[in-house]
């Protein structure tokens, strides 16, 4: 089987064209480093079989970041004697800064072909590359692709089996900089034309996005209609749709298939105990009401801006309008990206942490991806659970949430000295998704919540019978009775709803329901919740990422912010009596 | 002040401004560079060297971010780096 190792700048379409050769969902987006872990695949063309590598995009062939080191290692492993090809990404839009790498990768005297990428975009932004040129100066197969719309990617696959080293014989002296740079400015002045043409409307946007004054005024105009949008798009499919749905037809059905059950351990696992889709707790009842009812509208909105967004190529830009804030943090803006992402959900958010420089960055920034926000299942959750106490009530949550978490991060960031490095990022062009694209990213997303969720209610269900069976419920509820009484203000049924949360958050939060909190209980309870441990999958992640050590003592950083914090909102709703 | 990595001089000229002190809208040849090595690596791998031509976008205010353009690329910079770049304005 040959290797093949897609190489290149970040952002310029690798994952994409990764997705359109193994025609797998590799994730992709318009900013610097979507990808932070290496995708491989395989696919067979013309009787033989390749495997396909795709890795986190570098500006050169020395690494900074745990992103940069996997990338050069996979570049590094390229075996020429078991027919081993680099493809070299460019963005044919930006060609003389991605020559930089592709002269670093010839010198490594490894076969490869050059594949000019988003060359469908070339004629609207005025430039002009002379292919053939191109491939005599290289001395290497050059092909032109749009992975966006999928043109030429037959074409480069073909092209594989001509991959050879380039004949160019670069002296050292060609790879220190300012002797490459000249030599590049010599291929380009050869290869390519520039017209100069009028901004387009797009590049007017990004000008205006950027704007000292246009740059917050955009990003306050984009959080405001994103949260309404939301809102009301996740709403509206709850009560128009979804509710109705399930109340009318689906209940009815579920309980007549109920009494025909057998054995009553089943139906209880089931369908659970009264009619309360809440407060039921069957994983048919309250798993699909949890899962389908209440969350998903929500992670439809949620992802179908966010997706939009991060397509469209306006998080970076909004990174440079949040980097002031985040120094105040210790960190520079990019950080803002991971925290968006954990908006969503915290395994890809965690992951994408690998893309920042520094150990210090990375901990203060799973710390503001741990605490600022709860994922978006939890967030659906308390909005529709909160709402009926009012908006206040859920908005208090939120607040308690950031306060909380703007004043942990204050703590490690004293605790963790040294300076933080500095922003430096490419802002890619606007881009308008294209559909296909982003409906088959929302879909993926859509699966991989409904592959987590049902099983981890049935799962979680189980434990709880499990454990109520073996008195193990009753020992701890009997155990923190008195703590949580004193410290938090709520009733001792919170303890199965810990347990429960570790496996789901969401359901954690759904679990309040049939406990008849007062308002000022409830936002304390969902901050503790949403804070005191990350849930399972979140957990693994953080492992994986950091190593258990570190792990651990994110996670008991965590926890102690989370009695600390909602201990002092009890405290506060106690004498202010709410 | 550049991230981690020991401070590096590359050259310097005298009389010359740093990104920070151009206009919104100005150009300027590169004629020093001093930062971090990380990010001094990462500007010449994108091309910013001595002798590139970079034209300022934007910058944000208070000390916020600062973006060029260098070609067709735009890179935003902290002001930190910006501050290490030094230019001779253009035109």
């Amino acid at each position: 089987m040959r290797k093949i190792v897609l190489a290149g700048n970040p952002n310029v379409g690798k994952s994409l064209l990764f997705s359109r050769i193994t025609r797998t969902g590799a994730a992709t987006a318009n900013y610097a480093g979507t990808t932070v872990a290496l995708d491989v695949g395989r696919f067979i063309f013309r009787d033989e079989d390749y495997e396909l590598v795709d890795g986190p995009g570098i500006y050169s062939l020395e690494g900074f970041s745990e992103a940069d080191a996997s990338a050069l290692r996979i570049i590094g492993e390229v075996d020429p004697a078991a027919g081993g090809v680099i493809v070299d990404v460019i963005d044919a839009t930006n060609l003389e800064r991605n020559l930089g790498l592709t002269l670093q990768l010839i010198s490594t005297g490894k076969p490869m072909i050059v594949c000019l990428n988003f060359w469908d975009e070339t004629k609207h932004r005025g430039v002009a590359i002379d292919v053939p040129a191109l491939e005599r100066l290289l001395g290497l197969p050059v092909i032109p692709t749009s992975a966006l719309d999928g043109s030429g990617v037959a074409e480069l696959v073909a092209a594989l089996s001509a991959a050879r080293p380039s004949p160019l014989k670069l002296e050292p002296a060609a790879l220190e900089t300012e002797y490459r740079w000249r030599l590049i400015g010599e291929i380009v002045g050869e290869a390519q034309r520039l017209e100069h043409r009028h901004h387009r409307f797009l590049e007017r946007l990004s000008d205006f996005t950027l704007h000292p004054v246009g740059g917050p005024l955009s990003a306050a105009i984009v959080l405001v209609s994103t949260l309404l949008f939301v809102r009301f798009l996740g709403e509206g499919l709850v009560n128009e749709v979804l509710e109705p749905l399930y109340s009318r037809v689906y209940a009815p059905f579920v309980a007549g298939f109920a009494r025909r059950l057998p054995w009553e351990f089943l139906s209880s696992l089931l369908v659970g105990r009264g009619t309360d889709p809440l407060g039921s707790f069957g994983v048919l009842t309250s798993g699909i009401y949890i899962a389908l009812v209440l969350v998903l509208p929500y992670f439809f909105s949620f992802y179908l801006v966010f997706g939009f967004l991060e397509d469209f190529g306006y998080l970076p830009r909004l990174a440079v309008v949040l980097d002031k804030m985040f120094h105040r943090l210790g960190l520079h803006g990019y950080s803002s990206i991971p925290v968006m992402l954990g908006l969503g959900c915290k395994v890809p958010a965690l992951m994408s942490t690998r893309m920042l420089g520094s150990e210090r960055e990375r901990t203060l920034t799973i710390a503001l991806i741990l605490m600022s926000a709860p994922c978006l299942p939890q967030t659906s959750m308390i909005i529709s659970l909160g709402m009926n106490y009012g908006v206040n009530t859920v908005l208090a949550v939120f607040a308690s949430l950031l306060a909380i978490a703007f004043l942990t991060n204050l703590a490690i960031n004293a605790m963790m000295r040294g300076e933080s490095s500095e922003f430096f990022t490419e802002l890619p062009a606007y881009r308008v998704p294209k559909a296909g694209l982003f409906a088959r990213k929302l879909g993926r997303r859509i699966a991989e919540y409904f592959a987590e969720v049902l099983p981890m209610i049935a799962v979680g269900i189980l434990v709880l019978n499990v454990l109520d069976a073996l008195g193990v419920i009753a020992f701890i509820t009997e155990a923190i009775k008195g703590p949580v009484k004193a410290l938090l203000g709520l009733p001792p049924e919170i303890a199965p709803i810990m347990i429960l949360g570790f496996l789901r958050k969401d359901v954690s939060i759904a679990l309040l329901a049939p406990l008849g909190l007062s308002s000022g209980q409830f936002v304390v309870a969902s901050v503790f919740l949403a804070l005191y441990t990350p849930c399972v999958a979140a957990f693994f992640t953080l492992a994986r990422e950091s190593g258990i050590a570190s792990m651990l003592k994110v996670v008991l950083l965590v926890l102690a912010a989370a009695i600390l914090g909602s201990s002092a909102l009890h405290g506060i709703f106690a004498i202010f009596g709410a | 002040m550049l991230g981690k990595g020991r401070e590096v001089e590359e050259e310097c000229v005298g009389d010359s401004l740093d990104l920070t002190s151009l206009r919104d809208g100005e150009s300027g040849r590169v004629v020093g560079l001093r930062g971090g090595r990380e990010a001094l690596e990462k500007l010449q791998a994108m091309g910013i060297g001595i002798g590139a031509v970079v034209a300022k976008k934007s910058s944000a205010a208070r000390r916020g971010p600062i973006v060029i353009e260098k070609g067709r690329t735009q890179v935003a910079l902290g002001y930190g780096i910006a501050k290490g770049i030094l230019v001779e304005p253009i035109g």
